[in-house]
């Protein structure tokens, strides 16, 4: 059996974070869940994940903050942000800050896919 | 109003103090620097927000180019909006030539827009048009005429939240500005700071007036601490350049203190209850990165903590962890050799959680629902325990 790979899910929503980390459980993965942008920068050091996907909205903080202390603190970590809308230029601030942008409503199977992409792509480096 | 800021490398620009508040934001500060995101800085009226933002241009890779500043209280849109974006010549009484705006100035650097909570939605308007295209159009222009690249870091005393909530603030400018939101906390909550903080400024002081430099007695060093400061670092900073200049002999006693610094009425410290003493036990392993074996074990051996207590612990923890013990121990800062030790602990109080009621398998089983994108072959129901 290979190592799962352990996804770090980050949504102030705590019951949109409990549906995406069952749904990331169901797909095989290990999972974190955090709703906390605070709590998140801490565990991300003790908790080593293989991705981090968060939603851009997390209480005052934005997820891309998130995904910058990460592309800081922990190089080479794939990041995926969610967002419930388009927004050039927050689409800019996230490709700008190495992260990967995806607009809600997004299937399960997309999401699992994007995330299976990120995870060979960090594996490849 | 400030023009384009000269005065970029000032004694005063650094943070002073070692509280856990303090520690967080230089190590927010460190990284927000190195990228080249929006901010939004928030905090109470001096507590140096724009000292924050001079600290970040400095560091960032926009360094060599302009800082500006602008405020964005107190002036009336037209003159906001030709100040920000310029003007050409004859477009209002006065303007007798073509003048950059600010934004030009900043190309390739940085603008600090202070107070940007109180901008009117028509100027809020014109920033976002600003934020999405980098188009500048001076005021009585035909078109824009330049595309500039400035980072742009806001500031508010403000709580937009709540300016939002009122229509008064544009949800989607908050959206674009805060991209990294940095909170500097009013000095109240950061008392353990406040004896650096005057050192600093009466050692400074004592050196711009070429004064003698005065010692505090303890007692008036206590009130100080204990006073409320409301107008932040930027009131230390004054009252201690005057308590300098009136110092008559080399030591500041309780009496020498202005009326309003009088120690607060003693107030019954309040037992905290049950689930914020957990909460901050949690907060402590968790951001302050203390061991499970000292914020938790100690406590409980010596009965300071129930078993309920450690219950509902390591519930908040399975919460975060999805069942899983493996990665509590690493959240609860325990070498993960420390697994075995941990369970066999919680086993012999009677505190050990089923995993399962925080993970979602009830009543599927190996064949459950299929997920096409499932890794085959994984046993979802991985065993922990």
């Amino acid at each position: 059996m290979t190592q799962m790979k352990r996804i770090f899910v980050v949504d102030d929503d705590r019951q949109v974070l409990k549906y995406l980390a069952d749904l990331l459980q169901d797909a095989g993965f290990d999972t974190v869940a955090c709703d906390r942008y605070q709590d998140a920068k801490s565990l991300l050091a003790a908790t080593r994940p293989d991705l981090l996907l968060t939603d851009i909205r997390l209480g005052a903080y934005n997820g891309l903050q998130l995904g910058i202390f990460a592309r800081d603190h922990h190089p080479g970590l794939p990041v995926i942000v969610l967002t419930g809308y388009e927004d050039p230029t927050l689409r800019d601030e996230a490709l700008k800050s190495g992260a990967q942008y995806l607009v809600k409503p997004v299937t399960r199977s997309a999401l699992i896919e994007s995330i299976n992409k990120a995870l060979e792509a960090a594996d490849n480096v | 109003m400030q023009g384009p800021t000269t005065s970029m490398y000032e004694d005063s620009d650094k943070l002073i103090g070692r509280s856990p508040a303090i520690s967080d934001l230089r190590e927010e500060l460190s990284y927000a620097a190195r990228s080249d995101a929006k901010i939004l800085i928030t905090g109470e009226s001096g507590v140096g927000k724009e000292i924050l933002a001079r600290l970040i241009h400095r560091h960032s890779s926009r360094a060599r180019a302009q800082l500006v500043t602008i405020n964005c209280a107190g002036l009336p849109d037209s003159l906001l909006e030709s100040e920000l974006f310029g003007h050409v010549r004859g477009s209002f009484t006065g303007a007798y030539r073509d003048k950059p705006g600010l934004l030009e100035t900043a190309h390739n650097g940085t603008i600090f827009m202070d107070e940007v909570g109180e901008m009117s939605l028509r100027m809020q308007a014109l920033l976002l048009r600003f934020l999405e295209s980098g188009e500048i159009q001076r005021v009585g222009a035909e078109r824009a005429q330049a595309r500039v690249n400035v980072r742009v870091i806001a500031a508010t005393n403000r709580n937009l939240t709540e300016r939002i909530a009122s229509k008064d603030f544009r949800e989607d400018l908050y959206y674009r500005l805060n991209v990294i939101h940095l909170t500097v906390p009013p000095l109240r909550d950061r008392r353990e700071d406040i004896p650096e903080l005057l050192d600093h400024f009466i050692e400074h002081y004592s050196q711009r007036h070429a004064l003698p430099v005065p010692r505090l007695a303890p007692e008036a060093l206590a009130q100080l601490v204990a006073y409320n400061w409301p107008g932040n670092v930027r009131e230390l900073k004054n009252f201690v350049e005057r308590l300098v200049l009136r110092a008559r002999s080399g030591v500041i006693s309780p009496t020498d203190l202005p009326m309003e610094i009088i120690p607060p009425p003693q107030v019954a410290v309040r037992e905290p209850v049950r689930g914020a003493a957990i909460e901050r036990m949690y907060d402590r392993m968790v951001n302050g990165r203390e061991s499970f074996w000292t914020v938790v074990y100690e406590p409980f051996m010596s009965r300071d903590m129930t078993r309920d207590d450690l219950r509902a612990l390591v519930s908040r923890g399975l919460e975060q962890t999805r069942g899983s013990y493996r990665i509590l121990v690493q959240m609860f800062n325990m070498p993960d050799g420390d697994y075995k030790r941990f369970l066999n602990f919680l086993r012999k109080h009677d505190c050990q959680m089923p995993f399962q009621r925080f993970r979602n398998l009830a009543g599927r089983g190996e064949n459950g629902e299929p997920d096409e994108a499932a890794s085959a072959g994984v046993d979802r129901r991985r065993a922990d325990v």
